[in-house]
């Protein structure tokens, strides 16, 4: 593990990085652990540390054919490309080359079946950096009997003693584990598990740390457990196994949809079984709307394109439903010429920070315009320029990473800490802060507020996939214009203690 | 304008409004639902057993629901859920036959749900025990992506829940057609496609020894294989 063992060594040696409690699991586990499990650095095992071969989970095409709604939601998921995103891919190639210890900790949550079955193969000759390739079952990511014949997890044996690293047991056979305490099935075996009903499951995978310092780099299930959601116990599956009205409707009240009624998810669960009175959605839709719209070709006449293009719009529904904008115009303080405006985001439905996940890569930001009664502009803030990339001055919600040396870095394995974490939580807010100038005269002043989101920068996007190779969409988030008069406007109140400003 | 030919003319317009109603209901995909499965759950044997005398089933479908012909379905035992499914869809013209659709054309589905209850209650063709089945039949091919056809038409064809149709005791000339149906998407009434993707990965000759099987297999309560996860050989 040189990458990583190099940098825990170096950590270490400082005394600096790592907190008190952080340093001693995670030297322990790291250092010494790591090398009795059998998948390091993670922490995915297999029950009974049986063998396993890539024929012991079953296709997913196998299982659509009686769980067709289930199938058609997850295909075309961010979970059935897990393994053959384009982006993830360049950037497991880029891990492998700088340490191949790195393979396992990706993929064993981008291709659980490909990890524990030791059968995932690097071309470094393939595309830019380098690309991999597993069996056909292995390729198809976090599918569904990856998930169904999970047991357990392992998140008393990680170095921060929490979920994440796959903290997840493997037990692939004839039993599938679901929410249904009654199912019945004539050709598996079946059997209720607890732990697929709650965040404890997902967090195994969406809560990331660093393998050698334990740096949280992905903190989506952390972000939730000091939610409010959680203390309201709503789950993930709460909302991203329902479509976006009722997740909308689960924000909204913090009620889960178990006890909301009318939610119109009645349905067969499985060919020839009862009809019930809920179903779960399977795409696991978030915001992530960039790969399901380019990912192969579509064809809604294939059973194998089931959903597709569902997936991709719920993804736009949900970025469009998920923040709100507010607007405030004052005159500043002892000056009658410079004027403020503060535009607040409030992250209105996400049950973790927005972005979340790799928020070192992920990008929300505002685009604000400011003009006068004769059409002058008076102030632009977060306009995307000719190449694609936001100007310095643009308000963006992320966080910024840096290596050992204090370099900026989007690489995962590099980072080191966060100089900067703007991420909104839920249910909170955060403001960008801008000031404009009014020219004599002017009666009214029009503002035009909008919020974007994107995956990844352009910047990454070109070191990726080459340059040029791919202009990275944005989605419009939610937008806000509101009209002035100048003579209206006051000074501004005195700050308010939530007033978390930025800018 | 007389008063007789007010009337007339109304109760033109109001029977016009009323097929204008019907034509609108039956173009409607169908759609399982709460409403369906409990018009489904009234239906009424007796009331069935009428209206297939007074539409002639027997005619086809022979007198207890068993074709005499080997190219016409025997109707006796199948599940009448999915029965009702398929007249609904000849009506709807999502499944096509000028037959049909000429005797579903004015049934409500109510009468559709009586029909079904009376059919599923006729026992299907006794049969005697047959060799073992096809590996398709218990085991599928994995390479195909197919799974064992027990897995849900039941281990001895039987159908299963509301949308899987019996196929035991079928006719095997009608089998053979509707798999071919299928195959060429001539038929396209199956949800999601199933029964079309499982057809295209058939031969001839495995759809020809399956209808053979299902045509006579084993009793239900004998003994037999069990159904076997598929897993690569």
């Amino acid at each position: 593990m040189g990458y990583i063992r190099t940098l825990l060594g170096s950590a270490l040696l400082a005394g600096t990085l790592l907190p008190a409690h952080a340093d001693n699991h995670g030297a322990t586990a790291t250092a010494t652990d790591a090398d009795e499990r059998r998948f390091p650095p993670s922490y995915m095992s297999v029950a009974e540390h049986r063998q396993v071969s890539p024929e012991d989970w079953s296709d997913p095409r196998i299982c659509g054919q009686c769980h067709t709604y289930q199938y058609e939601g997850w295909n075309g998921s961010m979970h059935s490309n897990s393994f053959r995103d384009p982006v993830f891919q360049a950037l497991w190639a880029l891990a492998e080359k700088a340490d191949p210890d790195l393979r396992n900790h990706c993929g064993s949550c981008h291709t659980p079946i490909g990890v524990a079955t030791d059968s995932i193969t690097f071309h470094p000759e393939k595309g830019l950096h380098g690309g991999f390739s597993a069996p056909e079952v292995a390729e198809m990511g976090v599918s569904c009997d990856v998930c169904h014949t999970i047991s357990g997890n392992n998140l008393l044996e990680t170095a921060v003693l929490e979920h994440g690293n796959a903290s997840f047991v493997m037990d692939p056979g004839s039993t599938k584990r679901a929410s249904l305490d009654d199912a019945n099935s004539p050709y598996h075996d079946t059997s209720y598990s607890d732990h697929h009903t709650k965040s404890d499951f997902c967090g195994n995978c969406h809560n990331i740390f660093h393998p050698g310092n334990n740096f949280p780099i992905e903190r989506t299930y952390d972000e939730w457990k000091y939610s409010i959601y959680a203390q309201n116990d709503i789950h993930c599956q709460d909302c991203h196994m329902v479509p976006v009205e009722v997740a909308n409707r689960v924000a909204d009240t913090l009620t889960p949809p178990d006890k909301l009624g009318d939610l119109d998810q009645e349905g067969f669960v499985g060919l020839g079984g009862p009809w019930r009175s809920f179903r779960h959605k399977h795409g696991f839709v978030g915001g992530n709307a960039v790969l399901t719209a380019v990912l192969g070709e579509r064809d809604a006449e294939k059973p194998e394109d089931l959903g597709r293009d569902s997936n991709y719009q719920e993804a736009l529904a949900r970025l469009r439903s998920v923040a709100s904008l507010g607007l405030e115009v004052n005159r500043t303080r002892n000056d009658q010429v410079l004027h403020q405006l503060k535009v607040r985001v409030t992250n209105e439905r996400a049950g973790h920070h927005l972005p979340t996940s790799l928020t070192e890569v992920r990008e929300i930001w505002l685009e604000v315009v400011v003009t006068d009664d004769q059409g002058q502009e008076l102030m632009r803030s977060g306009t995307l320029d000719d190449h694609n990339e936001l100007p310095r001055d643009t308000v963006v919600f992320n966080a910024h990473a840096v290596d050992a040396n204090g370099q900026p870095t989007h690489l995962p394995w590099e980072i080191v800490r966060f100089t900067d974490v703007n991420t909104i939580p839920p249910k909170g807010w955060k403001y960008g802060k801008y000031y404009f100038n009014v020219r004599p005269g002017t009666k009214e002043i029009k503002v035009s507020a909008k919020l974007h989101y994107r995956s990844f920068n352009q910047h990454l996007a070109d070191l990726l996939l080459g340059k040029d190779a791919v202009k990275v969409p944005a989605v419009e988030m939610v937008a806000l214009e509101e009209v002035y008069q100048v003579a209206s406007l006051v000074e501004p109140p005195p700050p308010a203690a939530d007033d978390a400003q930025h800018h | 304008m007389s008063r007789a030919c007010s009337i007339v003319i109304v109760a033109g317009g109001l029977l016009l409004l009323a097929n204008q109603v019907t034509a609108a209901a039956t173009a409607e995909p169908f759609h399982w639902n709460r409403a369906v499965l409990e018009i489904i759950a009234k239906g009424d044997p007796v009331a069935g057993e009428k209206l297939a005398k007074r539409e002639r089933c027997s005619k086809c479908h022979g007198d207890e629901g068993i074709a005499d012909e080997d190219d016409s379905p025997s109707l006796a035992g199948q599940v009448a859920a999915y029965h009702f499914k398929q007249l609904y869809d000849y009506q709807s013209k999502q499944r096509e036959s000028r037959d049909m659709l000429k005797v579903t054309r004015d049934l409500s589905r109510g009468d559709m749900a009586d029909l079904a209850a009376y059919f599923a209650t006729l026992p299907r063709e006794a049969q005697a025990g047959t060799p073992p089945p096809p590996k398709l039949v218990s085991r599928g091919d994995p390479r195909r992506l197919l799974l064992p056809c027990a897995a849900c038409h039941g281990k001895a064809g039987e159908g299963m829940g509301s949308e899987v149709p019996a196929i035991s005791g079928q006719k095997v000339e009608h089998f053979i057609e509707v798999m071919e149906r299928f195959k060429e998407g001539d038929r396209s009434n199956d949800h999601y496609a199933r029964m079309r993707y499982i057809a295209t990965q058939l031969s001839s000759r495995e759809i020809e020894q399956l209808a053979a099987w299902y045509a006579a297999p084993p009793m239900e309560d004998d003994e037999e294989e069990g159904l076997i996860p598929i897993a690569l050989d």
